[in-house]
């Protein structure tokens, strides 16, 4: 080293200090070394963070959504389809003055600058939906606007339902994420939905997704399609038979149901009033569920069937038994009266107490029988639990302990008061009297298929169960043919074929408690034909004005669905056809 | 070599005997760096429609500055010397230019248009001006140096320069000027704790200088300090550069596969952060390799100021080496993280034709001096 005081002169060699560039340098390698200490930080120590912190920005998830799948009635009528529909977003990162872009965008989007503004603030800065499942196509329009990448164009499905209101409550319908949320989108969306895929794609600075990148890592599954039982003509039948009554009779609502007796598929499934399925947003809440399944009420004398078969079977009864019917008896401190218009017997046998709906006479019958031996029965007919139908919401019914029933709640139930059951139960239960004591399980699709169109599942076909014993089923059934043939139902009778079957008129529960005053549910449940079942109908009409028994208001219902079903089903008649001036032609046989 | 003839027409024997006196070292790493930077370049530049635009930008500067380094070379360095008060003038008139004249890009004006040339920085030849007439000043005041005062002539002649890029604004330029003076005053023999004085003012007015800066300039300063501030704003650049230089690991994703210079994770990527591309691509072994190249580059620059035949040669060597030592510090430094951003561009690598023909030129001087140094130590 060179000594600090040696200080050159100027212009000689070495004129500067030897050991100052020394130190110099010194210096730099100090630097130098920093630096490398840094790069071995970044390269080596922390390389393995940084480089997932890289690959999470540039590789972008793309989710391939699995189309939802169809719906579709038991012939592949279409019930519910998807349809493409513009989606519109923004790319937020790409745009510079989000006002102005608001004020150029929002009237294609039918909306107001305002909501263009949040709704750029609510995506991440490269996604924004801006307006979803728009109603006309927009793409060609927003390009001519010429803002490039910030706003781009998603084709989305969009659910719709070709048969807008028809079965509306039983289909039910997705919202804007195709997710079900009502009906049997909500019951089978595992099904309809589908699984979505995943595909990657490498991600600019800016957000733009590089197409050439694009690949599949899981290609997605389409939705599976349901096969349902309900068959669209029968269903129209069923409803426009239903409403013409309501509007006949001013009534609240109804209900009307067909169903195959042997099988328990679901032929249609009315309930009015209905909604369009595809403005569901419009329609009160109230109306989206199936009122088959998840309304109850008290059914009224076609409960007697219930009672007849648990008499019989309990021995408690026979049918040479004679009961008499003054038209009105106290029992147990209440005075029950024959609410509908029973011809005054001086006794009668249970047949007739069904035949004629006598309440009187049924209500000495379920003294006979007792509490416990009744109450067993009603369950063992699947009262106070849900069927099990492939709809969701079904309610069980309101059947109380035997503990309660004080007073006269033995005699009432034996005439369908004081007791709630779902339209479903009652049609299933008395179904079984036209098999032999055998109850269906009901249900709506019939097979599910996957998007090849194999059959994958038949969820609905379980084995029926039996409930009575197949005599007093039969002697039951017998009795229901009477109530056709001249009892209370005359009005049910179809020309061409036998009907057995029994009328309900049962008092209105009040929300306040006790019944509604001159409110009524008539009801008519049969059977057709009744030499080989194939129909079994329920149709309810909630709070008729006017007329009000179920032999006066539900059971034409019945007779003109069960008409156009077994014309429609080409069943063939039973029983000869009587003359008919007019048209001699219109029926084979 | 017709240059060489009319600056003094040397006898053919003795410029062979300079020639041989050519520091191969410094030759090789120089083309090294040179060649390392085309390819980075074209990496970074070749996405969309016209791939080599800027490779011929570059390929054309590096034909321009090689053959006026060339010039360089042949004439004595000592004439250089001789020109230092009219190279000053020329330096201010310049620079004030910009200030009139010039582009504004980014917030700064730092560029002057030449029409069909292209435009240039007048502040990076300005750093290799400085450095020559510098050396000339102090080896005209060779001391020695044993006050403050001693040093406030030169604390003068860079400080009008100075002042002049910082109205540009050019932050970075400025500190490279202080490098300079640094080193050289060092090198020259001022004293360590005069120097340590006047860092320590600089450091006390630099609060002043606050004012001074642009807010752009403020807040990347704090961001520095924190880059999560402001993630996608002006701390966008240091978090991505780190992302891309650590994803790099060990061995790099391999040349023209950086995922990050690809998507253009990084802004100005081809410039100022090119570097994040070297780490990205060619991972540390490229890094390493790079800083090799460089340390190779400084220390046989310092090895010509130690053999300089004079005191001008020797300070202008070490002036050279100091600007191009704290380029690379400053700019690698900033690209991981460890440095404030400054817009310093990374030595013969960066995309720029001002500065790699500046650089070729203090290549060339540096050349220059050390091949005209006495034979004595051969």
């Amino acid at each position: 080293m060179t000594p600090r005081a040696r200080r050159p002169a100027p212009g000689a060699r070495g004129a500067v200090a030897r050991w100052r560039i020394t130190v110099w340098l010194a210096a730099w390698i100090v630097v130098f070394s920093l630096l490398l200490l840094r790069m071995v930080d970044l390269q080596v120590v922390r390389a393995g963070v940084l480089t997932r912190l890289a690959i999470r920005q540039q590789i972008e998830s793309i989710q391939l959504p699995g189309r939802r799948g169809l719906i579709l009635d038991r012939m592949g009528r279409p019930l519910a389809v998807n349809v493409e529909v513009d989606s519109v977003y923004a790319v937020p990162r790409a745009i510079e003055d989000p006002q102005a872009f608001a004020r150029r965008v929002a009237p294609l989007l039918g909306l107001r600058g305002a909501d263009v503004v949040a709704r750029l603030g609510r995506g991440g800065p490269y996604f924004a939906w801006l307006a979803r499942r728009l109603p006309s196509p927009v793409s060609r329009r927003l390009s001519a606007l010429g803002l490039g990448d910030a706003i781009g164009v998603l084709p989305e499905s969009r659910r719709a339902y070709p048969a807008g209101e028809l079965a509306a409550s039983v289909i039910g319908f997705a919202g804007v994420d195709n997710t079900g949320l009502a009906g049997l989108e909500l019951q089978y969306d595992p099904v309809l939905r589908g699984t979505g895929g995943v595909g990657l794609a490498d991600r600019d600075a800016i957000g733009r997704e590089l197409v050439q990148t694009q690949r599949i890592v899981t290609p997605p599954r389409d939705g599976d399609t349901l096969v349902l039982t309900l068959d669209e003509v029968i269903q129209h039948i069923a409803e426009r038979e239903l409403a013409r009554a309501l509007r006949d009779t001013h009534a609240r609502g109804g209900v009307a149901i067909v169903m195959d007796p042997q099988t328990g598929q679901i032929l249609a499934m009315a309930g009015l009033p209905s909604f369009d399925l595809n403005h569901y947003q419009q329609a009160p809440p109230a109306l989206w569920k199936s009122r088959a399944v998840a309304d109850v009420y008290e059914p009224g004398s076609t409960f007697k069937l219930i009672l007849a078969a648990a008499a019989l079977d309990a021995h408690a009864v026979t049918l040479d038994d004679r009961f008499a019917d003054p038209g009105k008896i106290r029992i147990n401190g209440a005075t029950i009266h024959d609410a509908e218009p029973t011809e005054h017997f001086a006794s009668l046998g249970l047949a007739d107490i069904v035949k004629y709906s006598s309440n009187v006479g049924a209500a000495q019958v379920a003294t006979r029988l007792g509490k416990a031996a009744f109450a067993a029965y009603i369950r063992r007919f699947g009262f106070g639990r849900p069927t099990g139908i492939d709809l969701p919401g079904e309610a069980a019914g309101i059947v109380r302990p035997v503990s309660e029933w004080r007073g006269p709640s033995l005699q009432n139930i034996g005439f369908g008061q004081g007791i709630s059951v779902t339209p479903i139960q009652l049609l299933v239960a008395a179904s079984a009297f036209a098999t032999h004591g055998l109850a269906v399980h009901p249900h709506l699709v019939e097979v599910i298929r996957d998007p090849a169109g194999h059959a994958v599942a038949t969820p609905g076909d379980l084995p029926p169960t039996r409930v009575i014993e197949p005599e007093i089923a039969d002697q039951v059934f017998a009795m229901m043919r009477a109530v056709v043939a001249g009892g209370t139902g005359v009005k049910a009778q179809v020309p061409g074929y036998e009907v057995a079957g029994k009328t309900g008129t049962a008092q209105r529960p009040s929300p306040r408690g006790g019944y509604e005053p001159g409110a009524y549910v008539s009801s008519f449940v049969g059977i057709v034909p009744a030499s080989s079942p194939r129909l079994a109908i329920l149709v309810i009409v909630d709070t008729p004005r006017g007329a009000y028994f179920g032999g006066d208001v539900a059971a034409p219902v019945f007779r003109e669905i069960a008409r156009q079903v077994l014309w429609y089903l080409r069943v063939p008649p039973t029983r000869p056809l009587p003359p008919s001036p007019t048209a001699r032609v219109a029926m084979p046989g | 070599m017709t240059t060489g003839a009319a600056a003094g027409s040397p006898p053919r024997p003795r410029a062979r005997r300079l020639l041989r006196n050519l520091d191969p070292l410094l030759i090789g790493t120089t083309l090294a760096l040179v060649a390392f930077g085309l390819v980075m370049v074209y990496s970074t530049t070749r996405g969309g429609p016209h791939p080599f635009i800027f490779l011929r930008s570059q390929l054309v500067h590096l034909v321009v500055g090689v053959l006026v380094g060339v010039v360089i070379l042949a004439v004595d360095y000592r004439s250089l010397a001789a020109g230092a008060r009219g190279l000053y003038v020329l330096n201010l008139v310049l620079l004030a230019a910009v200030l009139v004249l010039g582009r504004s890009s980014l917030g700064a004006q730092r560029w002057i248009s030449l029409g069909p040339l292209g435009q240039f920085q007048p502040s990076e030849f300005a750093k290799l001006a400085i450095v020559i007439t510098l050396a000339k000043h102090m080896a005209d005041r060779p001391g020695p140096y044993e006050s403050l005062v001693d040093l406030l002539p030169f604390l003068a002649h860079i400080a009008l320069p100075m002042v002049l890029i910082f109205r540009q604004p050019d932050l970075g330029t400025a500190l490279v000027y202080g490098a300079i003076l640094l080193g050289m005053l060092y090198a020259g023999g001022a004293r360590r704790r005069d120097l340590a004085t006047l860092a320590a003012g600089a450091a006390l007015l630099s609060p002043l200088a606050w004012h001074v800066l642009k807010e752009y300039q403020r807040r990347r300063l704090l961001v520095f300090l924190d880059p999560s501030l402001d993630p996608l704003g002006s701390g966008y650049g240091i978090i991505q550069s780190k992302i891309a230089v650590g994803s790099g690991m060990l061995w790099g994703k391999g040349l023209f596969a950086g995922t990050q210079n690809v998507l253009q994770f990084v802004p100005e990527h081809h410039t100022d952060f090119i570097f994040s591309v070297v780490g990205e691509e060619l991972g540390f072994i490229g890094a390493l390799v790079l800083l090799g190249l460089f340390f190779t580059w400084l220390a046989r620059g310092l090895r010509i100021a130690v053999v300089a035949r004079d005191r001008f040669g020797a300070l202008a060597a070490v002036g050279i080496v100091s600007m191009v030592a704290f380029h690379v510090v400053v700019n690698i430094g900033m690209t991981v993280g460890i440095m404030p951003i400054t817009g310093i561009p990374l030595p013969f690598i960066s995309y720029g034709g001002s500065a790699l023909m500046t650089m070729l030129w203090a290549t060339a001087l540096l050349l220059n001096i050390g091949m005209r140094h006495q034979k004595i130590l051969f």
